[in-house]
């Protein structure tokens, strides 16, 4: 055999399978590069990027979604078990009510329930107030003042008196004031008769006349 | 990115750049280092080593075309490679090889081999062995190239690769009369 033969067929036979220590030095790799100092590529596409973003943002808004629902369908069911213990304990106290005479008279009594209501009442007050004024009036007036009959008979016999006069006769007689003055000559005041009547004449009893009658003078 | 671009990143020490590169490299000079160390752990130390000297050193890369930038690669990590196993006192190259050893086959003896029996053979050659077998057969290495990466003599070199070459047909001839690797 050429010697040669030999190593071109160890030669060729190696170039043809220069992986085959590929499993081991995968496995190595890890370690040499460690060792080395170097990282992985990690350049992701930034597509690749934003889909794992998206996925994660999915998952986390699918979990709340479903812890939500999941709270709710526990209180729905709580309260339909609530509802339905309910209904029982009602169906039983209608049954057991009606079995009882009591209840029949409790309910025929007529209970009187006293509402309140508020009712805003509008309570007005009188604007107009009366106020009591006191005002002064001086008015010129004649007073007569009366006097009396002997100087009055007197004074009308005498028809030459003064005012003056009389009026200081007056004063003399009376503690009557005058607060008036008047120069105007006292006028003679006409004496009048009151006069009154009891029963009547025979040939009035067909008139209707009263039993007492007066006339003045 | 191009690797000229890729480069002249690098040499600003933009770490993404860096990462580019060994991604493009690593696998390939993982498979290179494993065949020539034949040991996992080692493998990884001398990557390590390897891959921090090419990011210190790109700065006196001159970028002649995307084959020079896998050639300067590859070069460091073998470099490395052999720096490790002698740290390790792991490389002997045994001079004398007894006569009674030397065994022939024929081409239609290795007919038939597969993948995993050729990887199997390679890193059960011993260490002077499969480090020159490697470089001259597989990576494409002459004799002085190998011998001063080595730092052996050339004749050295050819007695280790033909020493290579027989414990090659001597596996494969076990394998094939016992039925295993």
């Amino acid at each position: 055999m050429e010697p040669n033969n030999i190593d071109s067929v160890f030669r060729k036979t190696i170039n043809d399978s220069k992986d085959y220590y590929d499993t081991e030095a995968n496995i190595a790799k890890k370690r040499i590069r460690n060792q080395l100092g170097l990282q992985e590529n990690k350049s992701k596409p930034l597509m690749f990027r934003l889909l794992v973003a998206a996925c994660i943002l999915l998952f986390i808004s699918t979990s709340v979604m479903f812890l939500i629902n999941y709270k709710t369908n526990n209180t729905i069911k709580i309260l339909t078990e609530l509802n339905t213990d309910l209904e029982n304990k009602f169906n039983n106290v209608i049954d057991n009510d009606l079995k009882n005479d009591k209840s029949l008279i409790a309910a025929s009594i007529v209970t009187t329930d006293t509402i309140y209501i508020e009712k805003m009442v509008m309570v007005t007050k009188p604007i107009i107030q009366t106020v009591k004024i006191t005002d002064t009036i001086f008015i010129n007036q004649i007073v007569y003042v009366e006097k009396e009959v002997d100087l009055r008979s007197e004074l009308i016999v005498d028809n030459n008196l003064t005012t003056d006069s009389i009026f200081q006769i007056l004063l003399e007689n009376y503690e009557t004031e005058i607060i008036i003055n008047s120069d105007v000559p006292i006028k003679k005041k006409k004496k009048r008769k009151f006069q009154f009547k009891f029963g009547g004449s025979k040939s009035n009893e067909n008139d209707g006349n009263l039993a007492l009658s007066s006339k003045l003078y | 990115m191009k690797n000229k671009e890729v480069i002249k990143q690098c040499k600003s020490g933009n770490k993404s750049a860096q990462s580019i590169l060994f991604n493009a490299h690593y696998n390939h000079m993982y498979n290179l280092s494993m065949r020539m160390l034949a040991n996992h752990q080692d493998t990884e130390d001398a990557l390590v080593i390897s891959f921090t000297k090419i990011f210190n050193s790109i700065q006196k890369f001159e970028y002649r075309g995307d084959n020079s930038l896998a050639k300067w690669i590859k070069t460091i990590v073998i470099n490395e490679s052999i720096r490790h196993l002698n740290r390790r006192s792991k490389n002997t190259f045994c001079e004398d090889f007894p006569e009674n050893e030397i065994t022939t086959a024929n081409e239609s003896d290795i007919s038939g081999i597969d993948v995993e029996q050729v990887y199997s053979i390679v890193e059960s050659l011993p260490v002077g062995y499969r480090m020159v077998f490697n470089l001259f057969a597989i990576e494409g290495y002459s004799h002085k190239e190998i011998s001063d990466l080595l730092n052996i003599s050339e004749s050295t070199s050819k007695t280790q690769l033909r020493k290579a070459r027989i414990n090659i047909i001597d596996n494969i001839n076990k394998a094939k009369k016992y039925g295993t690797k």
